[in-house]
């Protein structure tokens, strides 16, 4: 499990796999994962997908892009507005759970950056090789601009400007967003939509529809404790609702690749319960020899679903792909109840930090006065 | 059409002619596509640029370098043959000729060797129906049409198939929009491919998503790209010129493009249904292909039976033209056709699937549900939304 300093930008690179990987923040657990589809990998080519995060303090901002194939260098449009959007939600969000102001900053915003956009595009060059049919294609995709669906968001754990915590999701286009509340999904909260035919352009800014933007408290009736993010190149998980191991998340990936449709896979999974900010990795399977151990309950939920090997939502379990087991009663133990007092005091209260450095430096003080 | 014009007064004529009946001039003897009539031996042509005679086997012209046609001779002989053992004859002039012979010393079409024909299966009155778990049986294969169909999308590892039959005859030379309708064609399908290319883009790679194979037609069968080719490929290419030629065997260009989906539809079952894009300015010479397009819509993959598409380049076949063609629906099965033959190529052509029309509908063609793939070629435009629609299908 890798520990992500704050203020530490996680970018998944477009022209290699990163397998599946696990983080953890102060506050924040999660994991990613990127593969580029069949083909891209065997000609070498860049992935058309780009995810990113990044942590500060009890935030965690992300995006996740995905590239269209049919206009100019997808790539080029994902990777330049994932950077984007993650300093825009990270700096330029206003502090406000109005969905309507966030949505017109954004609009404002999404629409700013297509000169910049262009002008990377225009200086793009086409490989001097190309057939010359191909060469034509591409200027008159270059005219058109290159395009790309995204995904981002903002999620604030409680603190003094929102005591109940807030999320900000933002998307345009079929790539997927999903919410779970404890043991339930509630992606239909966030209404919207999903459609393949909308995205962003580098020349014209939003294309088939505007900006989709939801923002709501987040520990509020139905707190979130869980969200997914992935392209549309893994979904054969769009009707699996449980949580698979990493084990399962990788063979459901290798499916993927291995059909006919394979495109770029882009993941992240992040876990935002208060709870598991001390935790260790909650996906590793049954059995595993790893030192760590899954800890956490409620992410799973129905344990009674297990993953088939060839169907998603089969009741026979198969031995590679179980459900993850969590430990009973985590919230009872002691140390996790310490454990968690004293990372929530290390995040939130200053004034109770400097003062247990005072009482240290004391107690060692009196300790070394006492030994003379 | 079966003939070409005067290069005096434009008046029609048929191949045995040698003066014009109106003006009198004296006409030229109509060749095979790009060539000149075969020499005495019977296995050369000529180059459609020089004149220089050349060898079948030759794929360049030693003179000038133009590419030569190729010509198929499995998918160009008609199968004129009578009885076993009786001479066979030239399917176009019915001169007789020995076994050995390829090419009519009269008429220079192509000759057969090939048995007869099997015997047909009854022929349906409507057009074959694109219905969902349909069952689809061709050469031993037997593929059940999913419950979805033609929505599986054309990647690398499922291209899909489409097949071009491009009518050549004489008539092809005629005006349309004030340009030869063969130039219109043969723009129209320059312009496919680079559709197929621009749908293929990767970054700045073609990934091969199509395979096409393009016949045209006249008297003979001729296999334009030696082969079925992928996109990637094509792009290297340079598209043969076409070039009017005589009568409009029709029943050949459907006959081969049969041939050629036996040897493929065992190999497509992952991939998209093949279509077939049909296009011709007249009416069939000697031989009704419909009963060959029937057995062609019978065949299927899973993704559903092969489309057959017809554009048809003809002023007289709807009562009203088409003055915007954006909004125009397409042909009903209940809208009527001024043209016998026009009403026999909607009995050949498939309904248009959803995924087709919603693509036709990102390109601003508000074609409807229950449209057929039949074009009135009467425009320009339309033949290029005819050919635009062969492309159309689904893409990831």
């Amino acid at each position: 499990m890798k520990k992500i300093r704050k203020g530490m930008r996680i970018e998944l690179p477009q022209d290699q796999e990163t397998s599946i990987d696990e983080f953890i923040s102060d506050v924040f657990v999660g994991r990613y994962v990127y593969s580029r589809a069949f083909e891209t990998k065997k000609y070498g080519d860049k992935g058309q997908d780009y995810l990113a995060f990044e942590t500060k303090e009890s935030t965690i901002v992300f995006a996740l892009c995905d590239g269209v194939s049919q206009s100019f260098y997808g790539e080029i449009a994902a990777s330049f507005l994932g950077e984007k959007l993650v300093s825009f939600f990270l700096d330029k969000l206003p502090p406000t759970l109005q969905s309507s102001q966030i949505k017109n900053l954004l609009e404002e915003y999404l629409q700013s950056i297509t000169e910049q956009a262009s002008q990377i595009v225009k200086e793009h060059r086409i490989p001097k090789d190309a057939p010359k049919l191909l060469s034509s294609v591409l200027e008159e995709k270059r005219i058109k601009g290159s395009e790309t669906t995204f995904i981002c968001g903002r999620i604030d754990l409680s603190g003094r400007e929102f005591p109940q915590g807030r999320v900000v999701f933002a998307w345009l286009g079929d790539s997927r967003l999903r919410l779970w509340s404890h043991n339930q999904e509630v992606s239909d909260m966030l209404g919207g939509s999903f459609e393949t035919r909308e995205r962003w352009s580098t020349k014209t800014g939003q294309v088939g529809a505007s900006t989709n933007v939801f923002s709501r408290v987040l520990q509020d009736g139905e707190p979130l404790t869980k969200i997914v993010v992935y392209s549309d190149g893994l979904s054969m998980l769009d009707d699996c609702t449980q949580t698979l191991s990493n084990k399962g998340l990788q063979e459901l990936i290798e499916r993927s690749e291995a059909s006919s449709n394979s495109d770029d896979i882009s993941y992240l999974e992040i876990l935002i319960d208060d709870d598991l900010a001390c935790l260790k990795s909650p996906w590793e399977d049954p059995g595993s020899n790893a030192s760590t151990k899954p800890v956490i309950e409620n992410v799973m939920p129905n344990k009674s679903r297990v993953l088939n090997e060839n169907k998603l939502t089969a009741e026979a379990p198969t031995p590679n792909a179980e459900p993850v087991k969590h430990r009973k009663n985590g919230k009872n133990n002691i140390f996790f109840k310490l454990n968690r007092i004293l990372v929530g005091f290390w995040r939130d209260k200053l004034l109770i930090k400097l003062l247990l450095i005072a009482v240290l430096i004391g107690a060692i003080l009196a300790f070394a006065f006492l030994r003379l | 059409m079966s003939s070409q014009s005067c290069s005096k007064c434009g008046t029609p004529y048929e191949p045995n002619e040698k003066f014009c009946g109106k003006c009198g001039a004296k006409l030229s003897p109509i060749v095979p596509l790009a060539s000149k009539p075969p020499s005495a031996g019977g296995n050369q042509l000529a180059c459609a640029i020089c004149g220089t005679p050349h060898e079948i086997n030759e794929k360049f012209c030693g003179k000038c370098g133009a590419k030569l046609p190729q010509i198929e001779p499995s998918i160009s002989h008609p199968a004129p043959a009578t009885m076993a053992g009786n001479p066979m004859t030239c399917a176009i002039c019915d001169t007789p000729h020995s076994e050995t012979e390829r090419f009519c010393g009269k008429c220079g079409s192509t000759l057969s060797a090939s048995p007869p024909p099997p015997p047909l299966p009854p022929v349906e009155e409507k057009p074959v129906p694109v219905s969902s778990n349909a069952t689809g049986s061709f050469a031993g294969n037997l593929y059940t049409v999913s419950s979805n169909p033609y929505t599986v999308m054309a990647t690398q590892k499922t291209p899909a198939l489409v097949i071009y039959l491009l009518d050549v005859s004489g008539s092809m030379s005629r005006p349309l929009d004030g340009r030869a309708k063969i130039d219109i064609v043969e723009e129209a399908l320059q312009a496919t491919i680079r559709q197929m290319v621009f749908r293929s883009t990767k970054g700045g790679r073609i990934s091969p998503r199509y395979r096409v194979a393009v016949f045209a037609y006249s008297e003979g069968v001729y296999d334009m790209l030696e082969g079925v080719r992928s996109v990637d490929e094509i792009a290297q290419l340079k598209i043969p010129e076409l070039s009017a030629q005589t009568s409009t065997r029709t029943d050949k260009a459907f006959a081969a493009a049969e041939k050629l989906l036996q040897k493929e539809l065992p190999n497509l079952k992952d991939c998209p249904a093949p279509l077939i894009c049909h296009m011709t300015d007249g009416e069939y010479t000697e031989v009704d292909p419909e009963p060959i397009a029937r057995r062609i819509m019978r065949m299927a993959v899973p993704d559903g039976n092969v489309l057959i598409e017809n554009i048809f380049i003809s002023d007289g076949i709807l009562k009203d033209p088409i003055k915007d063609v954006k909004n125009w629906p397409g042909i009903m099965a209940n809208t009527p056709l001024q043209d016998e033959y026009a009403n026999k190529l909607r009995a050949i052509s498939s309904p248009i699937p959803s995924s087709y029309r919603e693509m036709m509908l990102e390109n601003n063609y508000h074609l409807q549900q229950g449209a057929y793939m039949l074009l009135p070629g009467t425009s320009s435009e339309l033949v290029t939304l005819g050919f635009q629609m062969s492309a159309a299908t689904p893409i990831r």
